[in-house]
This record gives structure tokens, sequence and C-alpha cells, in this order.
């Protein structure tokens, strides 16, 4: 896998992405502009290696406009932009209309229950940015997530943690 | 921290239930919490590396004995 964070123009995302295209990468995330979808599209074409996007679209209807647009590789929606269980819930359905895997933003302890909910689920993207502050950080054994049999999303805060920390 | 105390909602006076009973229900209160949480390991990027993440909890409390808390970066 291989992150831009929507640092390239247009050309240069060409020229990187013809490069990169017989390493064998799984994706590339964000070339360019998250919003650039007809920009998504044109290097889509013109790559073998499929393209990420998503983690900066807010809410639903951004989903909607760039499968509309035609960016259907793969997508990874973000917890917190998204919407939520909700708009996570829309998204997953489209995705499952569109037939575009669909993988997860930060959040590892949320998105791995909505992942869960998922026709297309594909990737959980894991990180412990914030296992400082929860009572039970997420569990991985052998790269894969136990769930846990909490209620709802199953996060606790560690408050006192939080107070630690405080800015 | 800072407390905050939030007169009711009016769009949140009557909330179904899942029980399938309407209530009325009142936000009595919420509370929000700003943290810089440590990263457990330095995140290396091509801009710069990031050591800390920015946080901003919400807590609302309500009469009906809820207390959700809402996490954004």
């Amino acid at each position: 896998m291989r992150v831009y964070n929507q640092s390239l123009s247009p050309l240069e995302a060409a020229r990187r992405l013809q490069a990169l295209d017989d390493e064998g990468l799984a994706w590339i995330e964000e070339p360019v502009l998250a919003h650039e979808y007809a920009a998504f599209v044109d290097l889509a074409r013109a790559t073998r290696t499929p393209l990420q996007a998503g983690e900066n679209w807010w809410g639903p209807l951004d989903f909607r406009h760039a499968f509309n647009a035609g960016v259907r590789e793969l997508v990874m929606p973000d917890a917190m932009k998204c919407g939520g269980v909700t708009g996570w819930l829309q998204i997953a359905s489209m995705a499952a209309v569109y037939g575009v895997p669909l993988s997860s933003h930060l959040w590892p302890e949320v998105s791995a229950h909505l992942l869960c909910a998922s026709p297309k689920a594909h990737w959980l993207e894991y990180a412990d940015w914030w296992n400082p502050i929860l009572n039970e950080p997420l569990s991985i054994v052998n790269g894969a997530v136990e769930m846990s049999d909490a209620p709802g999303s199953g996060v606790e805060f560690n408050l006192s943690m939080v107070e630690k920390y405080a800015a | 921290m800072s407390e905050f105390h939030a007169a009711p909602a009016k769009n949140l006076k009557r909330c179904a239930l899942h029980s399938g009973h309407n209530k009325d229900m009142k936000i009595t209160a919420f509370e929000i919490r700003t943290a810089l949480v440590p990263l457990p390991q330095p995140h290396r990027t091509a801009s710069g590396m990031v050591a800390a993440s920015p946080l901003v909890l919400l807590t609302v409390e309500s009469d009906a004995g809820l207390q959700p808390i809402a996490i954004a970066t």
C-alpha cells in the first residue's frame, strides 16, 4: 500500500502511478485531492494498481457524488467524517450496490463493528493512537481483531487518562 | 476541563425510545473535554512526524439516564 495524502497534482500522480504499476501494491491511496473525482477516474483507467479513496469524503452525499462520477475501485470511509453509524450503513449499502470493496479509516474500535455489518468489507485500518485513553484497547491476534462482547461500540474511555492529557 | 449546562433542545423534546414508548427526554448537561494524546509510536509521514493526537470528547447527559460520549479529532 502507498499513501499520498492528496499531495500530488493529477499530472504528477499519473507519472508516479505509472512508475509504481509493477510493484504489486495492494492499493494507492488518495494520490490527488479527495474531491478531484474526474482525476481519480482518469488515473484509475491509466493504472492497474487499484486506487483507494474516501477517508476525506464527508457523509453519504460525498460518496454518492464520487460513485456517480465513476470513482468505484476501493473506498475507506472514516467513521467520524462519514456520519457515524447511520452514515456508514448508508455508504456500505451504496458500496454493495456498486460492488466496491469497503475498508475503514482510523477509529478501529468502532470501525471493526461497522465492517462486520458491511457486505463488501475489505480491510480494517488499525491505529493504536487512542489506546492510552481506553479502558480496553482493541485486541489484535495474528493480524485480526478479536471482537469483544461489550455492548454498543465497546469503547470505554479512561477519563483519568483523558484528564492527564487534557489540553 | 470545561463544563457547560445546556437548555433543553426543542428538537429533542420528544424522543422515540427503542422500547417503543414515547417519552419526554431532556438534555440536562453536556461536557466538553479536550486532550492531546501522545501516540504509542510516533507516526512518520513525508510531511513530518506526528507525535500526538488532538481529541475532543463530548459527553451528553439526559434525564433518560443515557450518557453517551462522542469523540472527534
